[in-house]
């Protein structure tokens, strides 16, 4: 891992206190996200795909949550200890997100013009006062600029009809069509890096195929960093460049896609891509159990209660990530010989 | 075993001050099918494509507009009262969300012996033991049965759903994306367990789903829907390896796979513009026409009739002139 990377996570750790006690929720986390990588998440309901997420863009709600541990730097910047305010501006110049449902990112009353024009105008500039606001209003020529390049933007995502859309409200279009709104928004402002959160999980198949193809192309050709989250396995060997597999909070895989999908390695991983329904008419029973209650995760590796290869070992200590090719990496005792024999 | 015949289901849509019918929706218009006894018939299309009213409509929670359901050699579309109720004994529906399909005032034990209750099966003393075997035949601990529904997981709370259905002992079961809001190794899980119970049982199963990898991996014959209506049918493997309607070619190259083996089995991609219209304007001629890539003059003006081509259905312009 180098620095040069554009986003480094580095040891990680995530607390939610309730009052059933503190989970752990994301423990120990190393990620990076490099140059114009597509870089995907993947996981199953729980594993601590959005919360990480939610760190990186700083909008984890804190209490409950708290991240007991770790740095989060964005060219090099700590974002953890980054005030505020200059963690608005950042955002605002930086990032860009794609979220899952984009029904709750979109405001309901205003049209897509207005919260394209806000979101644009407004951006990386904390404490706007309502004067500065309809201030805004007075400058049309600026106003038409903005507008313009709204249009572009709309275009750029293959909406056929972007002067209807931005004169709409978001009731008005369909679930497609909002997301590519939402992604319009995100690449209006030029980000460097953006985060999507299964921005296609709530779409139709043949839809959310088009949503992740004008995503992919849009920042293949602006050269936009991606973290991609996602639970679909399929989706992220189609997209991405470099995959994290996350089970319970802990990464217990990562390699280049071809490396991982060409040899998968760690339990958890196979069973995973032995539950995908295959086209030729193949299915496992899927893994067996059920995900660990976080307040009391299992001691060792949280994936051993359900792992068909646990040992002794593995009930004990929790295994690190170790390198057993050049970019793959795995959590398993069972790739490390002097632990196998114990 | 069920013979369905031109099945139809138009919703009215009311407006004004009298709330006079301004419109309707066809959402199914015109199905028609067969499912064998103990087979699984798949129904798979995008959403609006009226894969789950023609589900509902089989397990007669909605009433057809018109069309036929035979079920034994009766037409239960129909059927009212006591003779209704009589045919819901033998038809249950497993729903796509257990969280919203599971009463979460009410314990397990309630909700899954009710049906019980509802139809008068066996005796009272005899229901909390069909209740415990079904307990263990679903793989659910039977300390559950005082439990609520919310503190169960996604994966056991449709494991109750499919309890609920399949004590009363059906012929025959509509599951209506059963797996769709689960995990894949949970909806691994709840696949293998819903193949075993349909042999144990002899159930038939109608499986509604958008998922074509896991359509592969239950069903016996596919019907492809789009818009209300069947685009192509043809038996499972046969609609895998020789696709012929566009729509379902299109669905097909795009699934999402794990495997280079796996990519070389699907069809080139096609990529398909635009989304789905509305059922209250349905477009002249075939309605796939506004997105299909290969549509050409007639397919916008005539639609095309279901052409059988020896057990498999395809409803297409191209492929009725090229047979």
């Amino acid at each position: 891992m180098n620095t040069s990377n554009l986003l480094t996570i580095r040891d990680l750790t995530i607390d939610f206190t309730t009052y059933d006690g503190t989970a752990r929720v994301v423990d120990d986390l190393d990620l990076y996200v490099d140059r114009g990588e597509i870089v995907s998440l993947v996981g199953e309901s729980g594993c601590g795909k959005t919360v990480t997420a939610k760190a990186v863009l700083g909008i984890l709600p804190m209490p409950p949550g708290k991240i007991a541990e770790g740095e989060i730097l964005f060219r090099g910047q700590d974002l953890l200890k980054t005030k505020d305010k200059d963690l608005q501006v950042l955002r605002g110049k930086e990032f860009g997100f794609v979220p899952q449902d984009p029904m709750t990112f979109l405001n309901p009353i205003f049209t897509i013009e207005t919260q394209m024009f806000d979101m644009y105008t407004f951006r990386g500039s904390p404490d706007v006062d309502p004067l500065q606001y309809l201030r805004s209003f007075r400058d049309s020529r600026r106003r038409a600029d903005t507008v313009q390049r709204a249009l572009d933007m709309l275009r750029r995502v293959n909406i056929p009809d972007p002067d209807r859309v931005l004169r709409s409200y978001p009731v008005e279009l369909s679930g497609g069509m909002r997301q590519r709104v939402l992604i319009a928004m995100a690449l209006m402002s030029r980000p460097s890096f953006m985060i999507a959160d299964e921005p296609a999980t709530a779409l139709d198949v043949s839809i959310g195929e088009q949503i992740n193809e004008v995503l992919e192309t849009r920042v293949r050709e602006e050269g936009i960093s991606v973290l991609y989250i996602t639970h679909d396995l399929g989706v992220a060997r189609r997209l991405s460049d470099r995959i994290y597999v996350m089970y319970a909070g802990h990464i217990v895989e990562t390699a280049s896609t071809q490396e991982l999908f060409k040899g998968p390695k760690h339990p958890y991983t196979l069973g995973l891509l032995k539950s995908v329904p295959k086209i030729y008419g193949e299915i496992s029973r899927g893994i067996e159990g059920v995900i660990p209650d976080y307040y009391n995760p299992p001691p060792g590796c949280r994936f051993h209660p359900r792992c068909p290869h646990a040992m002794p070992v593995c009930r004990r200590e929790r295994p690190a990530l170790r390198e057993i090719r050049a970019g793959h990496r795995v959590a398993c005792y069972l790739y490390s010989e002097e632990k196998k024999n114990e | 075993m069920l013979r369905v015949l031109d099945l139809k289901k138009y919703f009215p849509m009311t407006g004004g001050l009298l709330k006079r019918k301004i419109g309707e929706v066809k959402a199914v218009d015109g199905v028609s099918f067969d499912v064998m006894k103990s087979d699984t018939l798949a129904l798979v299309g995008e959403s609006g494509s009226g894969k789950t009213t023609v589900g509902k409509m089989l397990v007669r929670i909605l009433k057809p507009t018109s069309g036929s359901i035979f079920f034994a050699n009766e037409d239960i579309a129909k059927h009212e009262g006591d003779s209704l109720k009589n045919y819901r004994r033998m038809a249950q529906m497993v729903f796509q969300d257990p969280t919203s399909s599971l009463n979460p005032r009410r314990k397990i034990l309630d909700i899954v012996i009710d049906p019980l209750n509802v139809h008068k099966i066996g005796l009272k003393s005899e229901r909390y033991e069909m209740v415990t075997r079904m307990m263990d035949r679903v793989e659910l601990p039977r300390d559950f049965l005082y439990r609520y529904p919310h503190s169960l997981s996604g994966g056991q709370k449709q494991r109750v759903g499919i309890a609920r259905a399949v004590i009363m002992n059906p012929a025959l079961v509509v599951l209506d994306e059963p797996t769709a809001s689960l995990d894949v190794s949970v909806q691994a899980n709840i696949v293998s367990l819903l193949k075993e119970i349909q042999k144990e049982y002899g159930l038939t199963y109608v499986f509604i789903s958008h998922n074509l990898s896991l359509v592969r991996n239950i069903a016996d014959w596919v019907t492809v829907m789009y818009l209300g209506r069947a685009m192509e049918m043809a038996p499972t493997e046969q609609l895998f390896t020789k696709p012929m309607h566009p729509y379902t070619i299109a669905l097909l190259s795009v699934v999402p796979t794990v495997s280079e083996e796996e990519e070389k089995l699907l069809p080139e991609r096609v990529r398909l513009e635009g989304e789905i219209p509305s059922s209250v304007r349905i477009p002249k001629g075939c309605r796939f026409a506004s997105r299909c890539p290969k549509a050409h003059e007639r397919c916008s003006s005539d639609e095309p009739p279901l052409v059988d081509l020896g057990g498999h259905f395809v409803r297409c312009h191209q492929i009725e002139e090229g047979a």
